[in-house]
């Protein structure tokens, strides 16, 4: 079996060092950034050349929605 | 009959601009990028804002990032994190987007207006510059004058913008920072375009004769 096959846009992702480095945070890279990298929202606005807001997580869902959701 | 700079006069040029355009924004340059971000400039403001959010109150992110993983993965997040992934505990300081440095807007209009005066400055230092319609005799030879050249200008411009968001970049940002850095990605880029260019201009020259 060969290493995972990461994300060619991680380096630019503002969430990428998030989830690299927080261990609970990290299932976000294996779901997203490395197993199945073409279903990242992110990824996707990218490639249609759209502006991706780096509180937009992989799944579509914006941090500052889920923000005022939790009354952070 | 354009007049060009020696070569290495405009490599010396243009590796200052480059260079020069690192050192003053801390970003390597890429004017599609850049004019990119100006023609979407509400996406652009939002992109910005978020990136102001998120560096505003890192604890917060984090707490808000942690709620959502949960609530996306519920408790595999924290099996997969192991017994001692309790949360926050392994990162210290939350590193937020650190690596995501953006021009900011009114920096780019700086830039592009940069870019014109010193086009106009250019023209008026070489001996006086007016307004005119026509591009050339060349230009006229291959592809004649009025409806059908602006038309095939217009095609050509699409099929400009076209190659270069797919490419993601242009000639400024491939060609001469991407290349620079020997990214492998830049190099693919100037050679495909660098080889159709001169594949065209040939073609078009046996077409003419």
């Amino acid at each position: 079996m060969g290493e995972p096959k990461q994300c060619p846009h991680a380096g630019n992702c503002a969430l990428f060092p998030l989830f690299k480095y927080q261990s609970l945070l990290n299932i976000w890279k294996l779901e997203y950034c490395e197993r199945d990298y073409e279903r990242c929202t992110r990824y996707q606005k990218s490639l249609r050349g759209e502006a991706v807001p780096d509180d937009m997580l992989p799944n579509g869902e914006t941090i500052s929605l889920i923000r005022k959701g939790n009354k952070l | 009959m354009n007049e060009y700079l020696p070569w290495f006069a405009g490599a010396l040029l243009l590796a200052t601009v480059g260079l020069g355009y690192l050192l003053v924004t801390g970003l390597p340059l890429g004017a599609s990028g850049l004019i990119s971000r100006l023609i979407f400039w509400k996406e652009s403001v939002a992109q910005d804002r978020s990136a102001e959010v998120m560096e505003e109150a890192p604890s917060d992110l984090e707490k808000a990032l942690i709620a959502a993983t949960l609530a996306q993965f519920g408790d595999r997040a924290a099996q997969m994190a192991g017994a001692g992934g309790q949360p926050g505990a392994d990162c210290g300081e939350v590193p937020v987007a650190g690596t995501l440095r953006r021009l900011p807007l009114p920096e780019i209009v700086v830039f592009m207006t940069a870019v014109f005066a010193g086009g106009l400055l250019s023209s008026i230092l070489k001996g006086g510059w007016s307004p005119t319609w026509t591009l050339g005799p060349e230009f006229e030879i291959y592809f004649g004058t009025g409806v059908r050249a602006a038309g095939i200008l217009f095609l050509g411009g699409v099929l400009v913008g076209f190659g270069t968001r797919m490419a993601g970049g242009c000639t400024s940002g491939h060609g001469l920072n991407g290349c620079a850095r020997l990214q492998p990605a830049s190099l693919a880029a100037t050679a495909t375009f660098m080889a159709a260019g001169v594949g065209v201009s040939l073609l078009l020259k046996e077409v003419a004769q």
